[in-house]
């Protein structure tokens, strides 16, 4: 059963809902490609939406979901007893393979399992060999794929070869190869990418009716993921907090050696934050590569023009770059279990002292 | 299992050629009733690597909306690919070192859309274009005239070498990817590697040479650990340092002549003299300027020595032997090492934490094990 906080997020208010508009911010090439595969009766039996997270790929499938089992003429009408029961995430024919699918509802508590382990799968062939009950098609979501073990991607790979009819599978994954090459080449793949920063601004401002400004700053540092903007909306002090530690870290090229361990050996104890600062000051550097090789428009933090200047003006390209590099491998380590400080402080050494 | 094979018969399938693709993909086309433009045709093909069904599912994925005709734009929309301009003139900016509008390319295309590890792959078909026609000297297979032409122009502005080692940045850029970082990032700095890598002269104004600390002096001037991790550029492993070569007028034939016969040279003076033969290997020639060669010594005390009059009739009579013409000769300190031989602490990083932490330096001459400085 859909119980995904995705679909309220995305979709406009019910009141408001033109019919035959999908809900889902951009993609509109995908948005396309999928109506009009609808409504030319050309549905293939399995979908994979790649692309960085928060990007909308839930979204679009849900909705492709929701205008597959729409019954009206305008696809998806948002209005008929199928697409409220979608929008509710209790229609019987979308089934959300998640883990603890399948499993009996006190044993899917307990797990804190992110696999997807076979038993899953297993489950699925089940249900999928069984006709739709309302509907005309049984449809199965599975958002982050990668999660699945190698036996039950082999154990999809066999429902893949021979898919029951009807039955549309619709899987999601960063990018296609953490997947089996087998299934993906058996898949239609749409490789999500980043939504123009205007066009979030704008569903900002139309959908969810925030103000000019704030959209636009918002828009700028989503990185054109709707997800973040989304995110960034429900907390309040998101900006402000940004702006803290910006200044923290603009900050921090000065410090001597001493300084900079200190500071990393705070970082490392906050392993979370640590990595969401690295990727701030990941932002900030790219930003003074734009400024320092007078790309002016490339950069993201608009509103701190005036330290992007100074600061660039202090280093050179190469350094810029290298250290660029240098911020990328550290996420790297972390990404494969580092020790954090240890990566920290080779960080704060590789931190070019400016001019 | 080796005892499996050995019992069966083995059929080893390769990728499939291009137009055999192409061939079979205008057949399906025909088939179902509609048509395909040729670009479109070729990039599908292009896209699947060899894989027909990648090939078949990509092409029914474009047909599926019901279109009449498939165009390359909308094949382009699918993969998140850019024009073929946009990607001549990504690489037109490598070769002409020009970071802003390289950056700016690259920004747009991503802003409309583009996914940049798509980009990456294209910059790589159309250098190995260049790469090809370069050394063959025909235009690679699937190339239009035009195409051929702005290849072999922008083929000219590039060695071998710098194309090789643009062709693996992109490469790098192509597969690269971290959830956490900016899909976008890896592709740029793959450009702005290949820009730097061209020549040492950084493309853009720079600021005077800090001078401030001495380790932030030495720190700006030999940027050794940022680059650390980066295949050194080629540029700068044969050419003389960058302290020395902003007053132009290097004469680069005579010297690659020169370093390929050091070996004789080196024989000829062991022939003359073993005492000026040994002061000179402890340094090494660094180029040749203004008809002087110039060699690079680490000590002073070398240095000296080869400036001396004698010595130096030595060096001179056997150059002009294996040069076949007259020149003189400049000795140099290799800067680098003498200025870290003016402070210490600024080699290593970890030495230089260690003395902002209060340690102290000791003179591995006073018989002090060098572990001394380390207690921190």
């Amino acid at each position: 059963m859909i119980k995904s906080a995705t679909v309220s997020n995305i979709s406009p208010d019910e009141k408001e809902w033109k019919p035959g508009e999908w809900p889902v911010v951009g993609h509109r090439w995908a948005v396309e490609l999928l109506s009009g595969a609808i409504a030319s009766g050309n549905v293939r039996h399995a979908y994979l939406f790649t692309g960085p997270q928060s990007i909308g790929k839930t979204a679009l499938a849900l909705a492709f979901a929701q205008a597959l089992l729409c019954e009206r003429e305008e696809r998806p009408c948002g209005q008929c007893p199928p697409c409220r029961k979608v929008l509710a995430g209790v229609h019987p024919d979308l089934r959300l393979v998640a883990p603890g699918y399948g499993a009996d509802a006190e044993k899917a508590e307990k797990s804190e399992a992110k696999s997807l382990g076979i038993d899953v799968v297993r489950f699925l062939r089940g249900e999928a060999a069984l006709t739709p009950f309302e509907g005309n098609w049984k449809i199965f979501l599975i958002p982050e794929a990668e999660n699945m073990t190698p036996e039950s991607q082999n154990a999809l790979l066999k429902t893949l070869e021979e898919p029951p009819p009807q039955v549309v599978i619709l899987l999601t994954a960063l990018r296609e190869e953490s997947l089996f090459p087998t299934i993906v080449s058996r898949c239609q793949i749409f490789n999500l990418r980043p939504l123009p920063a205007l066009e979030i601004s704008e569903a900002l401002q139309k959908r969810w009716g925030v103000a000019e400004k704030r959209a636009e700053v918002l828009a700028n540092l989503s990185r054109g993921t709707i997800g973040w903007a989304m995110n960034a909306l429900g907390e309040e002090t998101i900006l402000e907090d940004r702006q803290k530690k910006l200044e923290e870290l603009i900050e921090l090229p000065d410090a001597g050696l001493v300084e900079r361990m200190n500071i990393a050996a705070t970082w490392a104890q906050k392993p979370e934050e640590a990595v969401a600062l690295l990727e701030l000051w990941l932002g900030w550097w790219r930003d003074l590569l734009a400024v320092r090789a007078e790309d002016k428009a490339g950069a993201q933090n608009l509103d701190r023009h005036r330290d992007l200047e100074k600061q660039a003006a202090r280093y050179s390209v190469t350094q810029i770059a290298g250290f660029l590099s240098a911020l990328e491998r550290t996420l790297g380590y972390i990404e494969r279990n580092a020790n954090l400080r240890l990566a920290l402080e080779v960080l704060m050494l590789d931190l070019p002292s400016p001019a | 299992m080796p005892t499996i094979l050995s019992r069966c018969q083995r059929f080893d399938f390769r990728p499939l050629p291009l137009n055999k693709i192409m061939q079979r993909l205008k057949w399906i086309a025909e088939q179902e009733g509609f048509k395909v433009e040729e670009e479109a045709l070729e990039l599908i093909a292009r896209q699947a690597n060899g894989s027909m069904r990648d090939s078949d599912s990509l092409l029914d994925q474009v047909a599926a909306g019901g279109a009449r005709e498939v165009t390359l734009a909308q094949v382009q929309a699918i993969l998140g690919s850019v024009s073929p301009q946009a990607v001549s003139s990504l690489v037109e900016k490598i070769a002409s070192q020009n970071l802003a509008e390289g950056l700016q390319i690259i920004d747009g295309a991503v802003r409309e859309g583009a996914d940049p590890r798509q980009l990456a792959r294209q910059v790589i078909e159309y250098l190995r274009g260049v790469l090809l026609l370069k050394v063959t000297g025909q235009d690679p297979p699937q190339v239009t005239p035009e195409v051929g032409q702005e290849m072999a122009r922008l083929g000219q502005g590039i060695s071998l070498e710098q194309l090789s080692t643009v062709i693996r940045n992109f490469q790098r850029a192509s597969w690269d990817f971290k959830a956490s970082l900016p899909p976008e990032l890896p592709l740029e700095l793959a450009f702005v590697d290949s820009v730097l890598s061209e020549g040492q002269e950084l493309p853009v104004a720079e600021t005077p040479p800090p001078k401030k600390k001495p380790a932030a002096a030495s720190r700006g001037s030999t940027p050794q650990s940022p680059a650390k991790n980066q295949p050194p550029p080629p540029s700068r492993r044969n050419n003389p340092p960058a302290a020395a070569s902003t007053d132009g007028e290097w004469d680069v034939g005579s010297f690659e002549l020169l370093k390929s016969r050091w070996e004789e040279f080196m024989g000829l003076i062991r022939t003359k003299n073993l005492h000026v033969e040994a002061l000179l290997k402890s340094g090494e020639p660094l180029g040749v300027r203004r008809d002087k060669v110039v060699l690079g010594f680490y000590y002073p005390f070398h240095k000296g020595q080869i400036e001396n009059a004698r010595n130096r009739e030595v060096v001179v009579d056997a150059l002009q032997q294996i040069m076949g013409r007259a020149v003189g000769v400049q000795c140099v300190l290799i800067q680098e090492v003498a200025e870290r031989k003016a402070s210490p602490a600024s080699e290593d990083p970890v030495i230089r934490l260690a003395r902002e932490m209060g340690a102290e330096v000791a003179p591995l001459s006073s018989g002090v094990g060098k572990e001394e400085d380390g207690d921190t």
